[in-house]
């Protein structure tokens, strides 16, 4: 049996070169697999990571997912506010523990800016139950007072005092700005890991104070408030995009969520994160089935390459056979030969792609945490993927049967003479 | 009267595809330290004798008996481990597996057959050392041992079949037109190489060849068209 793998290796390498290019495609249709795989769950932990101990999302009537999106995770735009009023109906509930009001709409170079209260820093938990911690600084107090996340600091370089223009709306050039408004970094926080780390806070105050002077998304034109006077001007916020509600039982959290679903003054919507989290999965899971199932069949075309070269390889190798025939290989010897020299490669390949996967993912790992916010880390392989890898392998030494067979069938018929 | 080595009795053998058989013979003998030259022209039924022999071939009919086993008896496994325990092959040219060294193209019958490898290392110290002393004996010197077999001649390539036959001292040397793709000065040396190698192994030796010229150096010639009674125009499918 050692020998038969011997040979098997020893013969790969002799036709390394033809057999490199398939070598290559394989590798390379394991890394978009692993790949595909990884980004997947990276994007499902960090999801699911980003808020915990939040018992209900309040927001405009919209669907559960695009409110817990853009309330939590601040993809896509809140088509509606809920006023005051509504948030302060709900934090008096007597159900109710402790509210966080959040209001979003600008951005500070594409960086979302998240109006909130201080409560946000005591009861916002990420994680395993996280708390929010100071590296530096400390909360906002003043009404331009900011603080800013852990990507923020570090992208934009930004340190404790450092002076900061927001933008009114989401994105990153063309945008008006409130230069007439400058905010102070005042605290800066460690990293969590969630979107929490590119958000820049700010207090409700400061969204109702920067805002005085626009209507309708524009600045009044010859109308100017400068900063040291709109403490003249009532601050309260009149709507916030959405709130955060903890409850004191988790056990009434069903009557709470039906309580502000049925709020007479406004149609309000109640989620619960892992339930909209969830729909959210069953969307998304159809799209990232699509991927898997593409990747997976890249792999096929990898490995049918690799048979059809083995296969085509094999005529001129009838002679080879008859010698090892000759020297006392039975043909189930040349069976083995031929079906572990394609396993070999198969292998090879999975080595060759977890190793490109980790030297991508050294690649491009801060760009996908910058701009899209994933962190994917370098990590040892999981259970999950250890099965993909061991699928791909399963299906390689199914594929090397063909060549095996083939082969087998020929020495049969060859036996010492080959007709050539 | 010399054990037989090799007994042939009443063989018929037809291809699973053939109507008629290919090979009917009624008797062939061989003794131990034979050197039996097998005159076949093409079409006399020679590779499918080969393959009876070598036990790749199962006739229909008839007694294959070597060194007193009765191969048409034997599984086709067993046949395969026969042939490795007890025959050394050598064939026209391209003998050698391209991507193995000298060494492992030599030793390659000790990793099928544990008897080989142990008879092997009952002639020298190692396998290696024994590979070198046959080697070294064809006239291979050790300029030439660490060169891939790619880049050595077809005289070099055939003395190192030659050494591969004869490890482990194995009962049977055939040897199947060894000497085809040498010219004339070559295949006397070579001849006498391998008969002097045979002699000194103490195996038997069956000469497959369709050049009666070189029939000279041996006891005994038998025409196989002779023995075959089944005459031909085609060998085999």
């Amino acid at each position: 049996m050692n020998h038969l793998l011997m040979l098997a290796v020893r013969s790969a390498w002799n036709r390394r070169l033809t057999l490199s290019l398939t070598l290559i495609a394989i590798a390379l249709s394991v890394t978009m697999l692993l790949g595909v795989q990884r980004v997947r769950d990276e994007a499902h932990q960090g999801f699911n990571h980003s808020v915990t101990g939040t018992d209900l999302i309040v927001g405009a009537r919209t669907s559960p997912v695009q409110l817990m999106l853009y309330a939590v995770f601040r993809i896509g735009d809140a088509t509606n506010n809920i006023r005051w009023q509504a948030y302060k109906d709900i934090s008096a509930s007597p159900m109710v523990a402790w509210t966080i009001p959040v209001s979003l709409g600008d951005s500070h170079h594409g960086f979302p800016v998240l109006g909130t209260e201080l409560s946000y820093f005591e009861h916002f938990h990420y994680g395993d139950g996280d708390g929010l911690v100071f590296r530096e600084g400390k909360p906002f107090k003043d009404t331009f007072d900011a603080v800013i996340g852990s990507d923020v600091a570090e992208q934009m370089g930004y340190h404790l005092g450092q002076r900061i223009v927001l933008s009114h709306g989401m994105g990153t050039i063309g945008l008006p700005e409130h230069s007439d408004k400058p905010f102070t970094v005042v605290g800066i926080l460690a990293p969590t890991g969630t979107p929490v780390d590119r958000t820049v806070h700010i207090s409700l105050e400061a969204i109702t104070a920067i805002h005085l002077d626009w209507v309708g998304g524009a600045k009044m034109p010859g109308f100017f408030i400068p900063s040291e006077f709109v403490h003249k001007f009532d601050l309260t916020p009149k709507e916030v995009t959405a709130v955060l509600v903890g409850l004191k039982s988790r056990v009434a959290v069903f009557r709470m969520q039906r309580n502000i679903n049925d709020y007479e003054k406004e149609p309000l919507l109640a989620v619960m994160p892992g339930v909209a989290l969830e729909q959210l999965w069953q969307v998304v899971g159809v799209a990232e089935k699509a991927l898997l199932a593409i990747s997976a069949m890249v792999v096929v075309v990898g490995l049918s390459g690799l048979i059809a070269v083995v296969l085509a390889g094999l005529n001129e190798r009838r002679r080879e056979l008859a010698i090892l025939r000759s020297v006392g290989a039975r043909p189930l010897d040349v069976f083995l030969l031929l079906t572990a020299e394609g396993l070999f490669v198969t292998v090879m390949g999975v080595v060759l792609g977890v190793i490109f996967l980790t030297l991508m993912t050294l690649a491009l790992g801060p760009v996908l945490k910058a701009h899209y916010g994933l962190a994917i880390q370098i990590k040892w392989i999981s259970l999950e993927e250890l099965k993909l890898l061991a699928a791909v392998v399963g299906v390689g030494l199914f594929a090397s049967l063909i060549p095996g067979y083939r082969a087998y069938r020929l020495s049969l018929a060859d036996g010492l003479t080959p007709r050539i | 009267m010399a054990n037989a080595i090799i007994e042939l009795k009443d063989l018929v053998f037809r291809y699973a595809s053939a109507t008629e058989p290919c090979l009917d013979i009624a008797s062939f003998r061989a003794e131990a330290g034979d050197r039996v030259f097998l005159y076949g022209p093409s079409g006399s039924g020679k590779s499918t004798l080969l393959g009876i022999l070598g036990g790749v071939l199962a006739p229909q009919q008839g007694e294959v008996t070597i060194l007193g086993q009765n191969l048409v008896t034997m599984t086709s496994a067993a046949r395969d481990r026969f042939r490795a325990d007890h025959i050394g092959f050598l064939f026209q040219q391209f003998n050698l597996i391209p991507y193995l060294s000298v060494f492992d193209n030599v030793l390659l019958p000790c990793r099928f057959s544990k008897r080989r490898m142990q008879q092997a290392l009952a002639g020298g110290a190692t396998l290696h050392a024994e590979a070198e002393r046959l080697l070294s004996h064809l006239d291979l010197g050790p300029a030439l041992w660490d060169r891939p077999v790619t880049q050595l001649s077809v005289g070099q390539q055939q003395r190192v079949a030659a050494a591969r036959a004869l490890i482990g001292r194995p009962e049977i040397v055939i040897a199947d037109e060894p000497t085809s793709a040498l010219d004339a000065d070559r295949q006397a040396a070579f001849l006498q190489l391998l008969l002097r190698e045979c002699d000194e192994a103490n195996a038997t030796l069956l000469f497959v060849s369709h050049d009666r010229r070189l029939a000279t150096d041996f006891k005994r010639e038998i025409n196989l068209s002779t023995i075959n009674s089944v005459s031909h125009e085609q060998e085999a499918v």
